[in-house]
């Protein structure tokens, strides 16, 4: 198992690096100077000059590309200019708020996928079996950031003043602005109400496809003898289906998680840019909109990172779940 | 029938295509009649701009062919069945289309997925309004749903309903592209690299697994920011986004392929390398593609869409969905209705290509389950 892991972390490293080379190049090649949009056109040759200094982009490519190469290995991606501070520090900071809200998410969302398939598979071919189909398929195809606003406007906006409901949820932000002169208990109140929304967004949105994914994955191993023994020996169907058939129903789906990641920051993405929630998407949105490229890089080079320690974790949980992983590698 | 009725029949149809079969209860010919009258009433209704297509511009003229053809194929369907005794004629399909065609929801789809591409095509006769027009900036801006402006106005007082017939456009056309090139490089691609194996398999999947590392949001706004916004770049890198995942499909079917016995023997019978691929290989390999790409429609509206939302998609005067969820973000509460409705319009067209995405998985690849 350990020698597994070792090999699966070594085989990140170059997974990393392209994906640096790949962000430097999309960049870097592309017609345009990136310092372009810094220069206004009354400025002197000498100030022109020395903003294309500070960029490096005096350097030939393959300098900027080793430097950013180095950059990439020591963590030091560089100045924003539009924070006024380290690339690192900026994402560092956004990096919890991220975390936090898509992995409650991420949890939520699979606890309800894995619940609703496995119901539905029980029950195949039922009216409650083809609803939920539906309405996975329904919410499977709506655009996370659309359904983001309307779940805004209702709990939030109409709640507060159309329908004058004594409660209401904050539509935007991760704190309340009277936050700090809050009771302990009511700081916590506070945090989760401000984390319903967005997080209730994304596990819509996520659910749908775990569910449905769930459900085959249940229902090929419904069919087999080993669950007929179960039964045959008298277990009562509860048992059978949770904790003989679910087991082997969910070796799949550990998979699922690594490919999930992916949809899941990109969901993360529109839903903090909707909900103001200071995390990485909205750092990186708000870098794109300032032309601020360091940070652009640095963003991308981060999400994709999350994606492939993600995909590392669900590998190595899976070897650690399917014993036949690590023989056949 | 008397000889007098039948030709009163023959002149009835002539007029009223399909008619007489529905009089005499055959409902499928009751479908050309309501085709064919829809057509007819929105020719009349907007005889104005269909006189005006002789001089207009070029999506109008082609919107006036579209209600032209649509009209004569109705016409001549219902005129057809007509002479026909039921039974007679009856087309045998093969069992792949008898399996999506018992799939009512992937049917439904399939009928939502034509009207929506026929709104695309007849937008400049059934928009009410220009869509770029802004009306009365005092009077006219953010007006609630009314028989004049059915779904209201925006913040710049066009019309809602107008945007969203000619949205469909753009949605589909993006997807459209975005899709053909991302299934003509992945396909290759992958063929090639399962095909040859080796260095080059090598060397073209480590590029997938890099391309797929990254959430496709984030590449394509990282692509996007560096390239001034606009139809073209969008249509570009969402298929340069997309074609890894085919590829690494592609490879998958090629693979299994490849070790079987017609391949096999294809290759004993000395055919060259690029026939074998082009002929034997991919065609075979093609099933799971179709339902990608169908599938990868939905993904691909809804990313534009979302590129649109925050700004970096299709630009201002161009009417996309995605931008106009964005235009009432800022009067949400006050205007609901310019949010909502394009929102639905996405839903809608996506829930279309994923109901037929799943039909058609259920009856090209016999190994899914059910």
């Amino acid at each position: 198992m350990i020698r597994y892991a070792a090999r699966r972390l070594i085989g990140a490293v170059p997974l990393i690096l392209g994906i640096a080379t790949l962000i430097f190049l999309i960049l870097n090649i592309a017609p345009g100077d990136p310092a372009s949009y810094l220069i206004s056109p009354g400025m002197s040759q000498e100030v022109v000059e020395r903003i294309r200094v500070d960029f490096g982009l005096d350097q030939p490519l393959h300098v900027r590309y080793l430097q950013w190469m180095a950059a990439v290995l020591t963590g030091d991606l560089g100045h924003s200019f539009s924070h006024g501070m380290p690339v690192a520090g900026v994402l560092l900071a956004a990096l919890p708020p991220t975390l936090a809200l898509s992995g409650i998410a991420l949890a939520l969302a699979f606890a309800a996928g894995v619940f609703l398939g496995v119901t539905q598979a029980v029950r195949q071919h039922s009216a409650l079996d083809s609803t939920l189909t539906v309405l996975a398929l329904f919410f499977y195809s709506m655009p996370s950031f659309w359904l983001a606003l309307m779940l805004m406007l209702v709990f939030s906006y109409m709640a507060a003043s159309v329908w004058q409901l004594p409660f209401w949820l904050p539509a935007s932000g991760m704190v309340g602005p009277s936050h700090d002169s809050l009771s302990m208990m009511g700081r916590l109140g506070d945090r989760v109400a401000h984390l319903v929304l967005p997080v209730t967004t994304l596990t819509l949105v996520l659910t749908a496809g775990i569910a449905r994914f769930v459900r085959g994955s249940m229902l090929e191993v419904i069919r087999q003898d080993f669950v007929r023994t179960a039964r045959a020996k008298g277990l009562p169907e509860g048992s059978v289906i949770w904790r003989h058939a679910l087991r082997n129903g969910l070796v799949p789906v550990v998979t699922l998680v690594g490919l999930y990641l992916p949809i899941l920051f990109s969901g993360t993405v529109f839903i903090e840019e909707v909900f103001a929630w200071p995390g990485m998407g909205r750092a990186i949105v708000g870098a794109i909109q300032a032309r601020d490229y360091p940070l652009v890089m640095g963003g991308a080079l981060m999400f994709s990172a999350l994606v492939v320690v993600g995909n590392l974790l669900a590998d190595l949980l899976y070897a650690a779940v399917d014993p036949r992983v690590r023989r056949h590698e | 029938m008397s000889r007098r009725g039948r030709r009163r029949d023959r002149a009835l149809g002539l007029v009223l295509p399909g008619l007489p079969q529905l009089l005499a209860g055959r409902w499928a010919a009751g479908f050309a009649l309501a085709t064919w009258m829809g057509f007819a009433a929105l020719v009349v209704w907007r005889r104005d701009r269909v006189v005006d297509a002789l001089s207009g511009p070029w999506d109008l003229r082609l919107a006036v062919v579209t209600a032209i053809a649509g009209l004569a194929g109705a016409w001549l369907w219902g005129t057809r069945e007509a002479g026909r005794a039921s039974g007679e004629g009856e087309v045998r399909w093969s069992p792949m289309v008898g399996t999506f065609l018992e799939r009512r929801l992937a049917v439904a789809g399939m009928a939502a997925l034509g009207a929506i591409c026929l709104v695309a095509l007849l937008a400049p006769l059934l928009a009410p309004f220009d869509p770029g027009a802004q009306g009365d900036l005092v009077r006219e801006r953010f007006l609630a749903p009314s028989l004049d402006h059915p779904l209201g106005t925006d913040n710049l007082a066009r019309d809602v309903l107008s945007r969203l017939l000619y949205g469909a456009r753009i949605s589909l056309t993006v997807g459209l592209l975005a899709v053909a090139i991302s299934v003509t490089l992945g396909t290759g691609l992958g063929a090639v690299a399962g095909y040859l194996g080796g260095r080059t398999d090598a060397v073209i999947m480590r590029f997938v697994d890099v391309v797929i590392s990254v959430p496709r949001l984030v590449l394509l706004i990282t692509i996007v920011a560096v390239f001034e916004p606009g139809i073209l770049v969008i249509v570009v890198v969402l298929g340069f986004t997309l074609w890894p995942s085919t590829a690494r499909l592609v490879r998958g079917e090629v693979l299994s392929l490849r070790e079987q016995e017609f391949i096999v023997a294809a290759r004993a019978l000395g055919l060259p390398r690029r026939r074998i691929l082009a002929r034997h290989i991919i065609p075979n390999a093609l099933g799971p593609v179709i339902v990608a790409a169908t599938l990868g429609m939905g993904n691909t509206i809804v990313l534009e869409a979302g590129l649109s939302f925050l700004g970096l998609g299709v630009q201002a005067p161009l009417a996309s969905w995605g931008a106009m969820v964005d235009a009432g973000r800022a009067n949400l509460l006050g205007a609901w209705w310019i949010s909502t409705f394009p929102g639905l319009a996405i839903v809608g067209t996506v829930l279309a290509f994923n109901l037929v995405g799943e039909g058609l998985r259920d009856a090209l690849d016999p190994r899914h389950p059910e």
